[in-house]
């Protein structure tokens, strides 16, 4: 005899809920496409997860210190995986220490400028909040990036701005790498709204469109 | 040395927590096989939300192939708890046969895994193909590394079967059937990740 000092759960039963919680995500499933029901495919997994490894695991009924090893282990993972969201999804890792210096002083200097009124005269446009938090650090406020070092010059070069939407969004959303630098990609930071009021925003400040 | 302990098993040494050795072996065991699928599930998901795209590539797994596997997996589940069972009430053969059985799920799934990864490649569907070849190596990559350990526990549990039948070490019983429930929870995330979230 083991050490169980612990009643049997019914398992059988349990077996019976875990593939009721799989036939409801594979109805689910159908709808994949809403954010939405994607959370509520891996809340049913985390929940048929959660009832193995109480259950069949037998963790309920293990010491907390036991416990604790799976949950310090799960722990880790949750700490590589937030730590490299702004390497990875917010694009930082690709761009150059140079690039990111660039970006940081310029940053400083729009700080130190929030309160001249050429910013907030135009924050009533939409699309110009956004150009304000995320577009202006190498693109300017001028709109002719940072002197040919990072960032494209709407003004200097119209065939910048002369692209299509379709092609400008893509940019926004998934990053481009141009002849003086890279922009990351933004589409894991701005909703759809933001992106087209954002496109609508640079074209109306700096394009002739 | 083993302590004393009012239920203690005459196969498993205690360690001095009172808990058997070999049930806090396997749970250290089972914390350093999070670090690494969760390492591979944490890369694959930084990288989906970078690529909305991959949803066309995900709608190309064998659905119904995923879902037959999760049910085949579950159920072979339920027999290694049900091994666990009987090996806490002293019968052998009864646990060896719960633990064939499981053994014989873990063949189902590797067959029908087989077939899936047949007619991917068939497809083209490789880490080289493009445009979504990084989908398809994370797929390989964690599907594979998943089969791997599919393999693992039949095998630990195949051999714990030969000695449960004999009436020999059914306090291991509950280590392999611990292992194989770990097996059975990476499925579950790995299911949805690669094939639903399309």
């Amino acid at each position: 005899m083991t050490n169980k000092t612990h009643p049997h759960p019914p398992y059988i039963r349990i077996w019976f809920i875990l593939l009721a919680a799989l036939a409801g995500s594979l109805v689910l499933g159908i709808w994949a496409g809403s954010k939405i029901m994607v959370a509520v495919i891996f809340a049913v997994a985390a929940a048929k997860a959660f009832l193995v490894v109480t259950y069949f695991m037998h963790l309920k009924f293990a010491p907390r210190w036991i416990r604790l090893i799976a949950v310090g282990a799960v722990s880790v993972v949750a700490v590589l995986y937030f730590g490299l969201i702004p390497d990875i999804q917010l694009g930082y890792a690709s761009l150059s220490t140079d690039q990111l210096a660039v970006i940081n002083q310029a940053s400083a200097a729009v700080r130190s400028d929030a309160g001249d009124g050429s910013a907030t005269a135009a924050a009533s446009i939409p699309g110009a909040d956004t150009y304000q938090t995320y577009c202006v650090a190498c693109h300017q406020a001028d709109g002719r990036g940072l002197n040919g070092k990072l960032a494209a010059d709407f003004i200097a070069d119209p065939s910048r701005l002369a692209k299509s939407d379709e092609e400008l969004l893509k940019s926004i959303r998934e990053g481009i790498t141009g002849e003086i630098g890279q922009m990351p990609p933004w589409g894991s930071v701005l909703s759809e709204t933001q992106q087209l009021e954002v496109l609508s925003y640079v074209r109306s400040q700096f394009g002739g469109k | 040395m083993p302590v004393s302990h009012a239920t203690a098993s005459p196969v498993l040494d205690y360690s001095s927590t009172g808990q058997p050795s070999a049930r806090v072996a396997i749970w250290w065991f089972i914390a350093s096989e999070i670090a690494i699928f969760g390492g591979a599930v944490a890369c694959y998901l930084l990288y989906r939300f970078e690529h909305p795209e991959w949803s066309e590539a995900a709608s190309h797994t064998v659905q119904w192939a995923g879902a037959t596997n999760t049910v085949v997996l579950l159920t072979s589940s339920l027999l290694a708890v049900l091994a666990d069972k009987a090996a806490g009430a002293g019968d052998g053969k009864g646990a060896a046969r719960y633990l064939w059985l499981a053994v014989l799920g873990g063949l189902v799934f590797l067959g029908i895994k087989t077939f899936e990864y047949s007619h991917e490649i068939h497809a083209g569907f490789t880490p080289l193909s493009e445009p979504h070849g990084l989908f398809w190596a994370f797929y390989f990559l964690m599907t594979g590394l998943h089969a791997a350990h599919v393999v693992g526990g039949m095998t630990a549990m195949a051999i714990i079967a030969r000695g449960a039948a004999k009436g020999k070490h059914l306090g291991r019983v509950e280590v392999a059937a611990i292992y194989w429930h770990f097996v059975d929870v990476i499925w579950i995330f790995l299911f949805p990740l690669l094939y639903l979230a399309s």
